[in-house]
């Protein structure tokens, strides 16, 4: 009889848990009417903007914005004896029990009779809602993080042969030497805040010194086998988060993956995120070949005098081609400045300077873009030797294109803008002085420069973000937190400029579009402009 | 919990409705508009000398659309402030800076107003004009995530500015309005 009672009152909570889920993240009580509340003490406010997770967060853990703090309001800081232990907003009170929790929720007063701010808002909640919420509220927070352990973080990184080899390798030894390292810094930090223990923070700063194990997950075969591997892997031994990663143009297969497992996902090397920046579990360097086409689209439709010539895109017909030649259309749709017109070329063809001579005298454009293979790219060059009708503008991108493998006549290079949004380093100086210093002294420098940076970046982000959360290790906490803590960072000098904010999920916004000057590597950028689209 | 804790204290905050300390203050302040061309949430282009100099008293405040914490209860609070200065004879104009055009563009903002149902104007621009205007009102504390709510108000002609620094409720802030501006 007792144990029939059980499973009845488990199962009703199981429903009412996911309508107080809905409710907590929508701002919609059952039969989806938004929930309605007061805040500031005369202010309505209803649905998504009432809902608790905008100021209390995902984790539950809360949030501290301008000289405001929203409280944690997870099973264990609401229900557990010793709020001390939970999150970094918390005060010291008595526990709450549903009662309280209801009147807080529904008056502002807290468990031990404080009036709550009046941020806070006083919600009208009939009492189903209020009981499916204050159901889930005991169980936000209250279950461990997949993949930490009293000693250890597990975090993986995902690779494929899609990459090229050069990111793949530059990727996973990074990772491999920064975990090295870090475990090794960890023993001196563990003998250290032992001696401390008897200080108040000491233990804290004990529980959040685990060991980071990394594990490198390698994609085989094509990418409609991936989601199969991955559930593999992730059933296997589920790590608390991806660490960044390299599988080529596919990577929108493992963005599906992390957001389905609620797996947050760390800044992968990839320019080719994917499509809808819809999800809340991976943070991207950059919008990649969809950023660099909308900046493009930008300069020839904004930036000139005479933007009303015509337009010639040639584009490698591949998935990044394709991508950014969407995009493209899209941007250039919306300005419609000049006449376009658009030219896939196979990704196993090397068109010769006929073809290309040919093409440029049919089209005769006043502005070429060029988002193609370096061996083509390079042929395309040959057209320079026919100047008189080579167009004014010719524009490559960084996502396709590094200016440092390929040669061209100067009549060529004088007409070339690149798009490029990595940062410039002042004259003779490096751009990452930091990370290739790091890289030096671990012998690594003969890493592929920018993913090499780029996965150095995801490490520090990551140790970082983990320091702040102390032991709190809760895979969205770890997400706000970055959320925070990348916005305009002095981290990494990878971007000029790195935002990002709640549901932002790009880091670089903008590009510089440079021009070629002649000498080495990136020295050959010149700045001759900064482009936001 | 408040921006201001023992800092001077408005003789509104005495109208609190719930016991809790007073979150806000006012002051008087002069601030030098910068001569900067933002744009609109319509796309357009607008000097924001010339719009807040018009034949209307205005209201300014500072918000991001990704911003879910105090930033909606800004533009709540507007909302409402309009309704209580309906019967108000000088019809006020509203203008929100977004504190970050990086991410903030018109269509951001546009998207942000109809969510709202707010019908005012809101700007945002290149960043570096941006952070002028903001500096200009002392509204930027070196980061978004560090926003302060501020609220500033002005008639029409005058020199200076109404601050109010810190959250308040719609109705304290008509009570503020109404004595302040003309
Ligand atoms: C507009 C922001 C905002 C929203 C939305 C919001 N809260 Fe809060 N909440 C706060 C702030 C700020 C505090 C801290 C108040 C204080 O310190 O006096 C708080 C405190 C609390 C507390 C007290 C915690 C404690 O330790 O005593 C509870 C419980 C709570 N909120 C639950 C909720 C729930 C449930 C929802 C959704 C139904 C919600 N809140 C929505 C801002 C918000």
């Amino acid at each position: 009889m007792l144990v029939c009672t059980a499973a009845v009152a488990h199962a009703a909570s199981v429903d009412s848990v996911a309508a107080g889920r809905r409710l907590y993240l929508e701002g919609l009580g059952q039969g989806g009417n938004p929930i309605v509340a007061t805040v500031q003490g005369d202010v309505a406010v209803t649905g998504a903007t009432a809902a608790c997770v905008g100021c209390h967060k995902r984790s539950g853990l809360g949030v501290s914005e301008g000289g405001q703090r929203a409280l944690a309001v997870t099973g264990p800081a609401l229900f557990g004896s010793d709020t001390s232990r939970v999150g970094n907003l918390t005060r010291s009170r008595t526990a709450y029990t549903d009662a309280t929790l209801a009147r807080a929720i529904s008056q502002g007063i807290a468990a031990d009779g404080q009036i709550l701010d009046p941020l806070m808002p006083r919600y009208r909640l009939n009492a189903e809602d209020m009981r499916a919420l204050i159901a889930f509220l005991h169980r936000l927070g209250a279950e461990p993080a997949p993949g930490v352990n009293e000693n250890e973080l597990e975090l993986a990184t995902i690779v494929s042969a899609e990459a090229p080899p050069g990111e793949r390798e530059a990727v996973t030894t990074v990772l491999r030497r920064f975990v090295e390292m870090k475990n090794g810094g960890t023993r001196q930090e563990e003998k250290r805040a032992a001696a401390s223990r008897r200080h108040a923070y000491g233990e804290k700063h004990v529980r959040a010194f685990r060991k980071w194990k990394l594990s490198v997950w390698t994609l085989d075969g094509p990418a409609s086998g991936w989601p199969a591997q991955l559930e593999a892997r992730y059933g296997g031994r589920p790590p608390f988060a991806i660490i960044s990663g390299a599988t080529g143009p596919d990577w929108p297969v493992v963005h599906e993956f992390c957001e389905r497992h609620e797996l947050p996902c760390i800044l992968p090397v990839t320019d080719l995120p994917a499509e809808s920046a819809a999800g809340n579990y991976t943070v991207y360097l950059s919008a990649g070949v969809r950023l660099d086409a909308r900046i493009t689209a930008r300069s020839i439709t904004k930036g000139y005098d005479d933007v009303d010539g015509r337009i010639l895109l040639l584009y490698v017909d591949d998935q990044r081609g394709r991508a950014a030649q969407r995009a493209f259309l899209e941007a250039w749709l919306e300005a419609r400045r000049g006449s376009l017109t658009m030219r896939a070329i196979d990704p196993g063809s090397t068109p010769t300077y006929k073809d290309w001579k040919d093409v440029i005298h049919r089209e005769r454009p006043d502005v070429l873009v060029a988002w193609l293979l370096p061996p083509q790219l390079q042929s395309l060059t040959s057209i320079a030797s026919s100047a008189g009708t080579l167009p004014r503008r010719i524009y490559t991108a960084a996502s396709f294109t590094d200016w440092s493998s390929i040669h061209a006549l100067p009549i060529f290079e004088q007409r070339v803008l690149h798009v490029y949004p990595y940062s410039l380093g002042a004259a003779g100086l490096s751009p990452f002085p930091r990370e290739e210093a790091w890289l030096r002294s671990q012998e690594l420098a003969d890493l592929e420069r920018i993913p090499a940076v780029e996965a150095l970046f995801a490490c520090h982000a990551i140790g970082e973000a983990m320091a702040d959360m102390a032991d709190n290790y809760s895979r969205d906490y770890l997400i706000e937190t970055l959320e925070h803590m990348l916005d305009g960072t002095a981290m990494t000098t990878i971007f000029p400029v790195t935002t990002l904010g709640t549901g932002q999920r790009f880091l670089a916004k903008g590009a510089y579009v440079v021009k070629l000057a002649p000498g080495q590597g990136t020295a050959r950028y010149l700045n001759s402009g900064w482009i936001q689209p | 919990m408040s921006a201001q804790t023992s800092a001077a204290v408005d003789e509104h905050a005495a109208h609190r409705e719930m016991a809790a300390a007073p979150s806000y203050r006012v002051s008087r302040a002069e601030y030098a508009v910068p001569d900067i061309v933002l744009t609109d949430e319509q796309g357009q282009v607008v000097d924001l000398h010339t719009l807040l100099s018009g034949d209307r008293p205005v209201a300014v405040n500072f918000i991001f659309t990704s911003c879910t914490t105090i930033c909606p209860v800004m533009t709540a609070t507007m909302l409402q402030l309009q309704r209580e200065l309906v019967k108000e004879p000088a019809k006020p104009m509203f203008v929100s800076i977004s504190i970050d055009p990086d991410y903030d563009s018109a269509t951001m903002l546009s998207a942000y107003a109809k969510r709202f149902g707010a019908d005012w104007t809101f700007l945002t621009g290149e960043r570096a004009d941006v952070l002028k205007v903001l500096q200009a009102f002392s509204a930027w504390r070196g980061s978004k995530n560090n926003h302060a709510a501020i609220t500033l108000f002005r008639s029409v002609g005058a020199d200076h500015w109404t601050r109010v620094e810190g959250l308040a409720s719609a109705r304290q802030l008509a009570e503020i309005w109404k004595k302040n501006v003309s």
